[in-house]
């Protein structure tokens, strides 16, 4: 356990085989998050190099056939479309090199109609806002190389409004600073080649902070290690080329005291049980930092960078891979 | 039984006990169940326990019926059987899951097409989040319902005030109860500021005393500290903006305003003194101290200095228990006042700031090295 390795076989089994277990509970009570729940698979694979062990034709179908006449992506079939889940499947289909059969036009106008007057975006047609749903917007139009069709110095003073003193972000004006909801708004500021708009030691600082003695990291102050935050924080400070300010090794060994032994797959804490977000997450972590000869994935569109270099309009300046 | 069956003896309990206001999943081997019940009720019929052994069939019964159901739906006309079917449908699916997001934006359509009354969906909401406090996406549906239900006022002309007032004090107490079931709960503290952020000045100030209260007995808690600061500050602002549109009176209530703010900081310094090593009073007077410094105020090189006193009040306080954590997060103080703010101190001191920080916060040595670099 203490030997620090990386079960890669093991993870690829674990993610492979989640789709088989229909009968039990967690299978109802997390089916209108497949879309999400599919790009965290694969998207885990793509790191682990093993995208080919997944049924990719069979895949995409699946994800097309989640258009709604609006445009936006459902989580699943029965399901209503959601900016969430719209980025997901922009997501997959751009990593099986399938976004051809994508009726872009379509996801466009859905993205571009949930835009508000301030500059913040709509989740859906019901209303609510959140910095989640700027970066979802933002990151799906930069994709589709369709992001003049926003007004984008409005998206940046909204997200502005969302900055509280710590450095940190909130998901909405005013409130608390959340690791995660930092992750999305410097993720848009990135995308919006506005960094120069953080403040960096103040930022840097906080998310610094989030590391424990026990090496993993929180998203809030007093929380406890979570292996997601491996992501939300790490690659804020990537983003930001701040990654160095927090202990690398005591991190990485975190993440993999977090591995199940037996099934496979990452936990978010030591002796939990493992789930494909976590997974994920913790294999993204291992990967910004440059351990295990990961494939790189990219801390601002979350997506393997090397797929983010088939896109010749994308500028990844925060990028050196 | 099956899912059906289960469905409909659901139903029937809540029609006979419409006073059920705490809802449970439960394991079947809790021997407050006999193996052939899947529901149970308690404390005279007002909590209710689902078997844990029959969620499965009831949940996917459920969940295909409201999708076969569904399509029939239209907003355009009104069909009261299907209305009431998916109801129910919807009502029990949120009871397992409430980020079902489909059967939520349902429940929006029978509150447009007339059938569900707002009030009543807030009722549920309450008794929805006894067993799912964290359900983004059903405090996103309560916001939806409140946005709608005052719409909904002004739509029809009528004077909404009372009304309104009344669903505040009743908001104000479910982000309460919340909050206690579990804590730094993110969304019912951002749902509780976003029902106060327009309210006039006597209903903050108000909140104030209650979450004082609060903080107390929730000390490693941030979200009731950054509560208090959205408040402060927001009362600040007010008396900001009042100012700039020239109502002089107003100078006194913005003398009142900092006042605030000052006691605030006080109130913080006597609570980490009181409970020493909690990360997140420091953190809290760390934010307070960097918003006053922003504030137009004369006084702000004394106030730095009131405010180094009290760290090397608390390095030589060695009796505390907790003496280690409190003392590193003095140290990260500290480093605000002096590399933030601007107080002075010579080289040297600063250096032996930055060693002890290494020592005590090894995770974050590039950070300290950064700062001994960047003077
Ligand atoms: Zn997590």
């Amino acid at each position: 356990m203490t030997d620090n390795q990386l079960l890669k076989e093991k993870h690829v089994e674990y993610i492979i085989n989640l789709d088989k277990k229909k009968e039990d509970f967690e299978y109802w009570v997390t089916e209108h998050l497949r879309m999400n729940g599919m790009y965290w698979g694969l998207s885990a694979l793509s790191i682990l190099n093993s995208i080919d062990k997944m049924n990719k034709e069979e895949t995409i179908e699946w994800v097309l056939s989640c258009q709604q006449p609006n445009g936006g992506f459902s989580g699943n079939n029965q399901h209503d479309d959601h900016l969430l889940s719209t980025l997901s499947a922009v997501q997959i289909l751009l990593q099986f090199d399938a976004l051809d059969r994508l009726n872009i036009d379509a996801v466009v106008d859905y993205v571009v109609s949930l835009q508000q007057p301030d500059g913040s975006f709509f989740g859906d047609r019901w209303g609510e806002v959140d910095t989640r749903f700027t970066y979802c917007a933002v990151s799906i139009l930069s994709l589709l190389n369709k992001l003049d069709k926003i007004n984008q110095d409005k998206v940046v003073e909204f997200i502005g409004k969302c900055r509280n003193f710590d450095g940190g972000y909130g998901c909405l004006p005013g409130a608390e600073s959340h690791a995660g909801q930092t992750f999305t708004c410097i993720g848009t500021l990135a995308i919006l080649h506005r960094l120069h708009e953080i403040d960096i030691d103040t930022i840097g600082w906080w998310l610094c902070e989030r590391q424990l003695p026990n090496g993993g990291l929180n998203g809030r102050p007093e929380k406890s290690s979570d292996v997601c935050y491996s992501w939300w924080v790490l690659s804020s400070l990537s983003a930001i080329d701040r990654l160095h300010w927090i202990d690398q090794d005591k991190l990485r060994s975190y993440i993999i005291d977090c591995q199940d032994q037996e099934t496979g797959g990452i936990a978010d804490k030591p002796q939990d049980l493992p789930d494909v977000f976590h997974t994920f997450f913790g294999l993204c972590g291992l990967s910004l930092m440059g351990y295990y000869n990961l494939e790189h994935i990219d801390p601002v569109y979350a997506l393997p960078t090397k797929t983010l270099r088939k896109l010749k309009h994308l500028n990844l300046t925060w990028n050196k891979h | 039984m099956n899912g059906k069956e289960l469905h409909q003896q659901l139903n029937e309990l809540f029609e006979q006990n419409p006073n059920i206001d705490e809802l449970g999943l439960i394991s079947s081997r809790n021997s407050a169940f006999d193996s052939n019940s899947a529901f149970i009720l308690a404390e005279n019929n007002t909590k209710i326990g689902i078997s844990f052994s029959c969620i499965t069939e009831l949940y996917s019964y459920c969940f295909n019926q409201f999708n076969i159901e569904r399509k029939k739906f239209t907003s355009s006309h009104s069909d009261q059987i299907l209305n009431k079917s998916l109801d129910l449908l919807t009502r029990t699916i949120l009871f397992i899951n409430a980020e079902n997001i489909t059967a939520l934006n349902i429940r929006k359509q029978l509150i447009l097409n007339g059938y569900n009354e707002h009030l009543k969906e807030i009722k549920l909401l309450n008794l929805i989040f006894t067993k799912h406090p964290k359900s983004g996406d059903a405090w996103t549906h309560r916001r939806w319902v409140l946005t709608n239900y005052k719409d909904s006022f002004h739509n029809k002309g009528s004077n909404s005030e009372e009304q309104t007032s009344l669903s505040i004090q009743d908001e104000l107490k479910v982000c309460k109860r919340v909050a206690e079931i579990y804590p730094k709960n993110y969304y019912a503290w951002t749902h509780r500021f976003y029902i106060l952020k327009n309210q006039p000045r006597d209903i903050l100030l108000d909140d104030l005393k209650t979450i004082k209260d609060w903080i107390n007995r929730n000390i490693s808690d941030y979200c009731g500290y950054h509560h208090r600061y959205l408040i402060i500050t927001t009362l600040i602002q007010n008396d900001e903006n009042q100012n700039n549109n020239n109502n002089n009176n107003n100078q006194t209530q913005k003398e009142q305003s900092i006042d605030l703010l000052r006691n605030e900081i006080k109130m913080i310094q006597d609570l980490i003194e009181f409970y020493p090593g909690h990360e997140s009073p420091w953190n809290y007077l760390r934010t307070l101290t960097r918003y006053y410094c922003t504030l137009d105020i004369k006084d702000k090189e004394q106030f730095l200095a009131e405010q180094f006193v009290f760290t090397q009040k608390v390095i030589q306080d060695r009796d505390s228990s907790y003496y280690d954590k409190q003392i590193s997060y003095c140290y990260r103080y500290l480093i605000t006042l002096i590399y933030q703010l601007g107080f002075s101190q010579s080289a040297e001191e600063k250096h032996q700031l930055l060693n002890n920080l290494k020592n005590q916060i090894p995770n974050q040595s590039e950070f300290w090295e950064y700062l001994e670099s960047s003077k």
